[in-house]
């Protein structure tokens, strides 16, 4: 007795258009539209006395700049080895803890869980700072490095690159441990007792199992650090010193330090060539585990 | 009985929290055995078995695995491989890779591994599947897969976990007859889990029925069926008619048992010293089932046609209710039987299996 | 054996959780400090809190934040849902590969970047037509457009283990697609649609790069400020902030943890007991 569908697939196709358009049109706009016109300011001429600072150009002259002053180069490196070195850090305090909750006691995993997230949703700004007052020189960790009377006179962390790893490590934590989790979490126990079955000891089992199992959760928090850590502003501004370049800084520096629009944007898009390469395998990873999470589900 | 035993299971208690999984199990398990452990959920067969493997230690009592005893060997330790119900295995590893795990472990030479990986997949008609990886096998394969990878060790004994209840029907019973083939090959000792009666009645040289944590009865697969040592395996295991009834006289291993269900005094054929209030048995193959033949009358309830055999529910005079089967042996069967017929059952003093109540 | 790992596994949690939090109670704690010097104890006082109360341009800035937080939830969790219901249900689309990469890419993208970029983009939109004027509206659109990507992924992985058969039960007593999202997928993506919106309101409300580059010179946001004045040295007042931050998000997700936690349970009374009478 059904009614013949008059408005239905009519409807259902406007429907589909909208919410694909909707968002499609939106961040075509706002986000990629922006880009095309980065890289046309990095082409145009510096103009300090017009409001904007650029005049229309084709001029390689901010990319000739990038190349020829030492600075620039330096700071391109610098930021990547900062970056995976603190990538790395943040592995080594990730993993176990990612591992740990994923074999805690079932009811355990949400409440563990939720506590690595928590601090995540507190202010960035305000925990970067938190890691000032325990890192200058009269901070909490001197404080107690004197109590234990092991170090007489130590000297302020703050300033230094390790003040950097330190608050990218603190800062991205959740983002490193979370994909860790759900690749850890979703593994066949059965795996394990089947390598023990046949002989593996319980590290290498670990090596030989869990670890090739997670490379996926290992590869996804590695990237959801590292590329945000390359761009990083606020930490190395705070916690770092006035002779750590990092990228980002220095764009920072040109946009409203030197109001030089062009240059910053040149260093805009170099950081996105650097940065190209992992954001594709991330996006690629991502759209993988997404299509497998559905193919399993169907 | 002169030679010890390959696996010796003493008083094995297992508790998880409050809950006791195993309740005190003896069991010894020969060399060349082909042993079933059959019972339903929850019934500790499967923690036993992981008990084998190392996997959960006993709460009580010990496992000695040929001559050794197992208290806090590991599982990477043990003379034992198992196949696991969901096989387990590696899925980012090549089906040789996945064989050779294990050999690997024993740290053998490179050549060695490959022969021997080589032989084992062989062995399970898997040799042109060696590079590929586990999710692009059939489930038939994957099952072979783990039965390489568990055999290629040349274990003491093969655990098996419930080997065959993710195959379909048809594959099913084709690959229980080639599991029996193998283990007459390799000679290994099987001990194998599994909720399936056919399958324990298939393949096993012996089965032990569990329930609640216990073995109820161990024995062969007709001693089993014929001999059920209780109700709940008479229940267990294949269609069971139970009655009622009293013993009142014995004599030269003939008892005689008031039973108002069978129509009043009945005589047993059996060696049990059973006395007073009994359970009485009798398989519904055993029933003879005729229209004009000589027996107990009754009225046929239903009869369910099963093709190669079929089920007569018949309501005796008596006010029983019975099952009986009988084979189908002619296409055309004039004497056929139907719905609400009158009929007459008969049964041999034979074929009665008492046990105390 | 397994006792060493679950010790060694205890040892790396109580690290982790002492290195995710000590920051945090130190803060705390000294917002209650007398001595202006943040790192040195000086004794119990409420002396910061109640010139935190009186300063008006951090509550000035907070109000900014907070409205372009609640506006930037809606449109960011309305595009974002759009968006992770096309890439969990449309396989097949015109461009459906840029898409998904312009989704992706905005949750990794390094925040200066999408700041210049934005910000050029409303100065030549400005130049071409004369809107938007820098303030309010362009920072809400910089964080819609970096915030709806993050609520896309909330959407469109729980879209991505939705029973689908529910739809089609629906579906197949008689209701059409639209009477199927409004009395199906709605209800049951719901909570999606909620931490979707939480989480884009919280973004906002954190982010100081893009509202940096993209303000114009009248607005500052709550994060504009706390990092002007932190870049001055620290100060109190700061620490009395992120106690008051921390208590209130804190508070906040431990009841909404408890109140799931509840539901749950009951769920689970319930279907218990509903097994108790058949």
């Amino acid at each position: 007795m059904n009614l013949p569908l008059r408005i239905g697939p009519q409807g259902q196709l406007w429907g589909r258009r909208l919410v694909i358009a909707l968002p499609y049109v939106w961040l075509l706009l706002f986000f990629a539209a922006p880009f095309a016109i980065v890289a046309a300011i990095s082409i145009s001429e510096t103009t300090l006395d017009t409001v904007p600072p650029v005049t229309p150009a084709l001029s390689s002259t901010a990319y000739a700049l990038l190349f020829e002053d030492a600075l620039y180069p330096a700071a391109y490196l610098n930021s990547v080895r900062i970056a995976a070195i603190a990538t790395a850090i943040t592995l080594l305090i990730g993993y176990p803890m990612a591992y740990a909750i994923a074999r805690a006691p079932a009811g355990w995993h949400g409440p563990l869980l939720m506590a690595v997230i928590l601090p995540f949703w507190t202010s960035f700004l305000i925990r970067i700072y938190a890691w000032i007052g325990i890192l200058s020189e009269n901070g909490l960790l001197n404080q107690v490095l004197r109590g234990t009377g092991l170090v007489e006179n130590p000297g302020s962390l703050l300033g230094t690159e390790w003040a950097i790893y330190l608050g990218i490590c603190y800062a991205y934590l959740p983002f490193m441990v979370l994909p860790l989790y759900a690749a850890l979490e979703k593994m066949d126990l059965s795996l394990l007792e089947a390598a023990a079955d046949l002989g593996a000891r319980p590290w290498r089992a670990f090596l030989t199992i869990t670890l090739p199992l997670s490379v996926p959760g290992i590869l996804g928090g590695c990237l959801l650090v590292f590329i945000p850590a390359v761009g990083e502003f606020v930490i190395p501004d705070l916690l770092g010193g006035t002779e750590t370049l990092m990228i980002g800084k220095v764009l920072w520096d040109e946009f409203f330090l030197n109001s030089d629009w062009p240059v910053a944007s040149a260093v805009a898009m170099l950081m996105l060539v650097i940065l190209v390469v992992p954001i594709v395998f991330f996006q690629r990873a991502r759209a993988r585990e997404l299509t497998k999470d559905q193919g399993a589900a169907g | 009985m002169t030679t010890p035993p390959l696996i010796r299971i003493e008083r094995v208690v297992k508790r998880f929290g409050d809950v006791l999984a195993v309740a005190g199990v003896d069991l010894d398990i020969a060399r060349g055995e082909l042993f079933a452990l059959l019972g339903g959920s929850g019934s500790g067969k499967t923690t036993l078995l992981r008990m084998l493997a190392g996997f959960d230690m006993p709460t009580e009592g010990r496992i000695v695995i040929d001559g050794a005893d197992m208290a806090g060997v590991p599982p990477y330790a043990r003379p034992v491989n198992m196949m696991f119900q969901s096989y387990a295995l590696f899925p980012h590893m090549s089906v040789a890779r996945n064989v050779a795990y294990g050999l690997e472990r024993e740290g053998l030479p490179r050549s060695e591994i490959t022969d021997r990986v080589d032989q084992a997949l062989e062995l399970v008609q898997l040799g042109a599947q060696a590079n590929r990886r586990p999710h692009q096998l059939s489930g038939g394969q994957r099952q072979r897969v783990a039965l390489a990878r568990a055999i290629v060790k040349r274990p003491k004994v093969l655990l098996l976990d419930e080997p065959l209840a993710a195959l379909d029907r048809k594959l099913r019973e084709r690959t229980q007859l080639e599991l029996v083939e193998l283990q007459r090959r390799l000679g290994i000792a099987f001990v194998m889990v599994t909720h399936d009666q056919d399958e324990a009645m298939t393949m096993a040289t012996r089965i032990a029925v569990m329930d609640h944590g216990r073995i109820v009865q161990v024995g062969t697969p007709a001693e089993i069926y014929e001999q059920p040592n209780s109700r709940f395996v008479a229940d267990f295991i294949g269609l069971a008619n139970i009655f009622e009834g009293e013993v009142t006289a014995r004599a030269d291993g003939v008892l005689r048992i008031a039973c108002p269900a069978l129509g009043g005094e009945i005589h047993a054929v059996t060696s049990t010293s059973a006395a007073g209030p009994v359970a009485i048995v009798i398989r519904p193959e055993k029933f003879a089932l005729g229209k004009d033949a000589g027996g107990l009358p009754g009225t046929v309830r239903n009869v369910v046609y099963l093709g190669d055999e079929s089920v007569f529910h018949v309501a005796l005079k008596t006010g029983a209710e019975i099952q009986v089967t009988r084979m189908n042996a002619d296409r055309r069967d004039a004497g056929a039987i139907n719905r609400g017929d009158a009929v007459r059952v008969a049964w041999s003093a034979d074929s009665v299996v008492v046990m105390p109540r | 054996m397994t006792g060493r790992t679950s010790r060694l596994l205890l040892g790396a949690l109580a690290f982790g959780y002492a290195f995710l939090y000590v920051p945090i109670l130190s803060m705390i704690v000294y917002s209650f400090n007398e001595s202006r010097l943040v790192t040195v104890w000086a004794g119990f006082s409420l002396k910061w809190w109640g010139e935190f109360i009186r300063n008006e341009d951090m509550l000035e800035a907070a109000w900014l934040s907070f409205r372009i937080a609640v506006v930037n939830g809606f449109v960011a969790t309305l595009l974002g849902a759009s968006a992770g219901f096309a890439l969990a249900r449309y396989p097949r689309f015109a461009g459906r590969s840029i898409f998904s990469g312009l989704i992706a890419a905005p949750l990794v993208m390094p925040e200066v970047i999408m700041g210049i970029a934005s910000l050029l983009l409303f100065v030549v939109l400005e130049r071409l037509t004369g809107w938007p004027e820098r303030g309010f509206t362009t920072i809400a659109i910089a964080h819609i457009t970096f915030s709806a990507a993050f609520v896309a992924v909330i959407i469109q992985s729980r879209l991505a283990d939705f029973d689908r058969s529910l739809e089609e039960a629906a579906m197949d007593l008689g209701a059409r697609p639209f009477t199927v999202f409004r009395t199906v997928t709605l209800p049951l993506i719901a909570p999606a649609l909620v931490s979707g919106w939480l989480l884009a309101f919280t973004l906002s409300m954190d982010d100081v790069i893009l509202a940096q580059f993209t303000a114009g010179p009248q607005s500052q946001t709550l994060p504009m400020l706390v990092y002007s004045s932190v870049r001055l040295g620290v100060s109190p007042q700061i620490n009395v902030l992120a106690t008051i931050i921390v208590t209130v998000v804190g508070s906040a997700i431990v009841l909404a943890g408890w109140l799931m936690h509840r539901a749950r349970r009951q769920r689970e009374r319930d279907a218990h007991a509903a097994a108790q009478v058949t």
